[in-house]
């Protein structure tokens, strides 16, 4: 239990309100001394270069007398203010050369590809580069260029893997042979996926189940011999993010990386179009760019959950104006990317709280921390009115204890020993966009090498919100994602809101989900407590600027109950529903899909929305190659829409109805992949 | 009649009961619940299907005493007496069961295996009289540094405890994937891996009890081993050198080839997967790296060896029979170095033995299971 002596500070001002909150509670003085993670050096390594934004291209034409014009690729800087705030909010502390490293391929080293060709981009972790899946039926890779975000973060000499490379490391791996058989641990050895020899190195690729393989062979994969059409036409590139052990406990670092993860596959399939027209007459006719699907199957739970108020969603906006609008003298607007991302995994976690609060009232809410929690706890708060944070005070007490709320200004931290903070989230000049409330920080529950007073109690806290202002607020709060520190996750506990009202199971037993199916329709079942499913689209996808795509099971069309559930009421610049849903489970006895492991010719069941994802990523292609001109998705609207509602005509009679769209999207969309089946024999 | 069935009820009742315990006792566990169970329950009750090829028992030593006493009649022990048929020849090794079989070639190979402990850090094992491979204990830094390469593996547990489990006491089922290996098709080759796995601890725990090298649960108490710290020592690997060496008689069977070929890019099946039997303990907790390598190196020599030795075919002549005697150390694996198949490739010798030099038992079996292997060049 708590120390009786220790006491809340008052508020104080932050020495640098700016710094992101996440990176203050790893760095504050008073939070030193605790070891959140073994890693923490390779963590500000990593930051030390993470002011860099450098690396962004866009076409520009030169017009030189009217002839047809050479393409060229010039880099350009991501828009002044939002480089910035990046800068701000991931402090670059000395240098920033690790991440002038994470540059596009030169147009010259990158291979000369068909002009109808569409590419897909990987942003994913454990991406096994030679499986056979992502070769053609020539033994050659399909993989065009892949970055290696860890070796670059660690200064490692070779980060970017291009098709000559990992072709040259195929053949020497299969005794000189493309096509013989391949020795894939001394190629992953050799190219720098499994790094047995670094404290910290990645080897999701050492064992059975591979992520970002999974993924990739969801989205990209494919059998060349049954599918030669797509295997010759669709090529991929990859960013592998460093180890999430590296991306921060709470993954408070994964916004930087796959924002610079996405600048560099943009930039990358740009420059493989300017390859590709180098020297073509015609090309100042054709709307630059290859058509690009991006599929990013990682994210966090909390944040703004507005479209450029996060900072990932925010970036995208930026890249793709400075695309569209800011570099392009040309009058053809270049083809668009388009970013596909899971709905999340969280929908029954108990991890989204909202409420309204009237005038002068208080509510009160127990955050449930769980015992043998070795990494730290979050709980983000905002509102939907501008400025409403003005008028709420928020309290933390342990358990056991009560706290009166009091009220922070912009940049202001409170701190309880070494266990806990709260943060007052934005700057006073945010206007607006100032909708962001508070941040709560738990340390560990659980550190055999700290003494217990360094701990923070696990059991009931108590978060206890004021309304002191003159009219309702609508308040939510958000559990943050909590990732393991160790690649078996058994050491990092989820917190919860824990309400007595919160049904989780009926009466038969049956977890309760969203909605539930009775008597011919689909009945809201989140109506009893303020702790709801609805609300629980991870943040990184909960925005307009990607396909947001849930989970369902094959056998009966049921929405998988894990899918995210979009908060189905509508807030300006929130996602209120999911774009659509794709096969998660083949049945109830047979969860999740099959994919590939992660050696060549190994299939493993893999479950949860990443996968989805990855599928309608395929569905993009797919449609992308039947298009008539092979043009590019329009930015404004998102095809799978129109997907979704041509495949509910397809729908099984078997099935239950689509269920609403904050939990199904615009309807479900059938396995694309014909070389894999479901284990129904379907 | 009547008397009969008395004497016999008491005779088989006492029998049985007392003999089952005794054997089930001396077995203990498993095989003594079964075999106690067994032969007192069956005998003592009057069902006896045992002898002719099986084992034995009292009440069937006892009828067949009656049966004997029945019918000696006159017999003086001098009447029609001969000489049996096949008295003199050699016996043939199918004559035996594969339990006797391997004690006999074990026996008869083990003499080409000489383990000489030199001093506290060095033992050499000397191969068929001419090949002197010496065994290299590391510095104690050595180990020391490799604890953090244990630390990485330790990463890899939850997806290899199976594994790890199943390896701890059944190596050769694993190479039963690469090939077939079924006592119908390939019952002497079976056989074969079992002998070389024999012969390969028995030379193994010898080297291991010169070097006595400290296991890693010892030197840190974050170790924490997944399976139960052996009594011997870490150093070098016997499932290593093991594995190496049934990898190096196997990949011979598949291929006709030397283990060196075997390393050649891409690594061939045989050695990944003994490859991945030495990590896996490593990922236990039980090894450090260079432990596997020089295991490794060993369970190759050793195997390269015997096979050359046990080789009659007439490539050999006379003239290189008898090579020139030459040592060699197994190179120590760098403090901060993984084992990769690229350092085993470098430091793999090739033993200068006399081919065909093996005892001629040992080659007689060696002969009978190159008939399972057909396309053997």
């Amino acid at each position: 239990m708590t120390s009786e002596h220790a006491k809340w500070s008052d508020w104080q001002q932050r020495h640098s309100p700016e710094v992101s909150a996440y990176i203050d509670w790893r760095l504050a003085p008073e939070n030193t001394a605790v070891p959140r993670s073994a890693n923490d050096s390779m963590i500000l390594m990593s930051l030390a270069g993470a002011g860099l934004i450098s690396g962004l291209t866009a076409f520009k034409s030169s017009t030189n007398n009217g002839d047809p014009a050479p393409r060229q690729i010039v880099p350009f800087k991501l828009g002044r203010q939002k480089a910035a705030a990046l800068k701000r909010t991931f402090p670059s502390n000395r240098t920033n050369d690790l991440i002038d490293k994470i540059r596009p391929p030169a147009i010259a080293d990158l291979p000369k590809i068909a002009k109808d060709s569409i590419i897909l981009g990987i942003i994913d972790v454990g991406i096994g580069l030679g499986n056979a899946r992502f070769r053609d039926a020539a033994g050659e890779s399909r993989i065009l260029a892949a970055l290696l975000m860890h070796a670059a973060a660690r200064r490692a000499k070779r980060h970017t893997l291009l098709k000559p490379e990992i072709d040259k490391l195929l053949t020497k791996h299969s005794g000189g042979n493309l096509l013989g058989a391949l020795d894939e641990q001394a190629f992953n050895n050799e190219a720098g996926l499994v790094e047995m020899g670094e404290s910290f190195g990645v080897r999701d690729l050492a064992g059975h189940f591979a992520h970002g393989t999974a993924v990739t062979d969801l989205a990209g994969g494919c059998d060349p011999t049954l599918e030669s059409d797509f295997a010759k036409r669709v090529k991929i590139i990859t960013v592998t993010l460093p180890p999430y052990q590296t991306l921060g406990m709470s993954g408070e670092y994964l916004d930087l990386y796959t924002t610079l993860a996405l600048n560099w596959l943009v930039s990358t399939a740009d420059h493989l179009w300017s390859k590709a027209w180098d020297g073509c007459p015609d090309a100042p006719n054709v709307p630059p760019g290859f058509p690009l699907v991006i599929n990013l199957s990682l994210g966090r739970q909390a944040g703004a959950k507005r479209d450029e108020i996060d900072l990932f969603p925010g970036m995208i906006a930026d890249l793709r104006q400075n695309r569209e609008f800011g570099n392009i003298t040309t009058h053809l607007k270049p083809r668009d990317f388009r970013l596909v991302m899971p709905a999340g995994n969280d929908n029954l976690d108990r991890v989204h709280f909202m409420t309204h609060l009237p005038p002068g009232k208080s509510r009160a809410v127990t955050w449930r921390i769980q015992p043998g929690d070795v990494s730290d706890n979050f709980v983000e708060i905002w509102f939907d009115q501008p400025g409403a944070v003005e008028h709420c005070a928020v309290s933390l007490a342990p358990p056991g204890t009560s706290e009166a709320p009091s009220a922070g200004s912009p940049g202001q931290v409170r701190r309880l020993a070494r266990r806990s903070s709260i943060y007052r989230l934005g700057l006073p000049s945010s206007g607006a966009d100032n909708l962001a409330g508070y941040l709560l920080a738990l340390g560990p529950t659980c550190n055999l090498e700290l003494e217990p007073d360094m701990l923070a109690p696990p059991g009931a806290w108590t978060i206890t919100l004021h309304n002191s202002g003159p009219t309702p607020l609508r308040v939510r709060m958000m559990i943050q994602t909590d990732q393991s520190t160790l690649p078996s996750p058994v050491n990092s506990r989820r917190s919860y809101f824990d309400e007595e009202s919160y049904q989780q199971f009926d009466e038969q037993g049956r977890k309760v989900d969203s909605y539930r199916f009775d008597r011919g329709q689909w009945v809201d079942s989140d109506t009893s407590s303020d702790v709801c499913r609805h609300g629980t689209l991870i943040a990184s996808s909960a925005h307009q600027h990607a396909s947001c795509i849930g989970g369902y099971r094959t056998s009966d069309g049921m929405p998988a109950d894990y899918s995210s559930t979009g908060l189905g009421i509508d807030i300006p610049r929130d996602r209120t529903e999911v774009t659509c849903s794709l096969p998660t489970d083949d049945g109830w006895a047979h969860p999740g899909i099959l994919a590939a492991g992660a050696a060549s010719g190994a299939v493993i069941a893999v479950r949860g929305t990443s996968f989805a994802s990855a599928q309608a990523a395929r569905h993009l292609l797919l449609s992308l190659m039947n298009a008539p001109t092979g043009g590019g998705p329009s930015s404004h609207a998102d095809p799978l829409v129109a997907l979704a509602q041509q495949a509910a005509t397809q729908n099984l009679k078997t099935w239950v109805p689509d269920a609403p769209p904050s939990k199904t999207g615009h309807g479900r969309l059938p396995r694309p992949d014909p070389s894999r089946m479901d284990r129904l024999g379907r | 009649m009547n008397s009969g069935l008395q004497i016999g009820g008491g005779h088989g009742g006492g029998h049985g009961g007392g003999h089952g315990g005794g054997h089930g006792g001396g077995h203990g566990g498993g095989h003594g619940g079964g075999h106690g169970g067994g032969h007192g329950g069956g005998h003592g009750g009057g069902h006896s299907l045992d002898h002719a090829g099986g084992a034995g028992s009292p009440l069937l030593s006892h009828s067949l005493m009656l049966a004997h006493e029945a019918m000696l009649s006159g017999w003086d022990g001098i009447e029609d007496v001969n000489i049996p048929q096949g008295f003199g020849n050699r016996g043939k090794l199918t004559d035996l069961s594969p339990e006797r079989r391997s004690q006999v070639v074990v026996g008869a190979l083990m003499p080409e295996f000489r383990v000489s402990p030199k001093d506290r850090k060095t033992v050499t094992v000397q191969m068929g009289g001419t090949y002197h491979l010496s065994v290299i204990l590391p510095p104690e830094t050595t180990f020391k540094d490799q604890i953090k390469l244990m630390r990485a593996y330790f990463d890899l547990r939850a997806d290899r405890i199976p594994e790890i489990l199943v390896q701890n006491v059944d190596i050769l089922s694993a190479f039963g994937t690469l090939t077939q290996l079924d006592p119908y098709r390939r019952g002497r080759t079976i056989e074969f891996l079992r002998i070389v796995q024999s012969l390969t601890i028995a030379i193994e725990m010898q080297v291991k009890h010169a070097m006595s090298a400290t296991r890693p649960v010892n030197w840190h108490p974050k170790i924490q081993p997944l399976i139960q710290t052996p009594d011997h020592s870490s150093y070098p690997s016997g499932h290593a050198t093991e594995a190496f060496a049934i990898a190096t008689v196997l990949h011979r069977l598949m291929t006709g080839m030397p283990a060196a070929t075997g390393m050649v890019s891409p690594v061939h099946p045989c050695f990944q997967l003994a490859f991945r039997i030495a990590a896996n303990r490593v990922v236990a907790g039980v090894h450090f790296p260079i432990d596997s390598a020089t295991g490794a190196v060993l369970g190759c020599a050793i195997a390269d060896a015997l096979l050359t030795m046990l080789d009659t075919s007439a490539a050999h002549t006379p003239s290189d029979a008898v090579p020139e005697t030459q040592h060699a150390d197994i190179a120590l694996l760098g403090s901060n170095s993984d084992f990769m198949p690229e350092w085993l490739k470098a430091n793999l010798g090739t033993p200068t033995v006399s081919a065909g030099s093996a005892s001629v038992m040992a080659q007689e079996f060696f002969a009978l299971l190159q008939s399972e292997w057909p396309a053997l060049p």
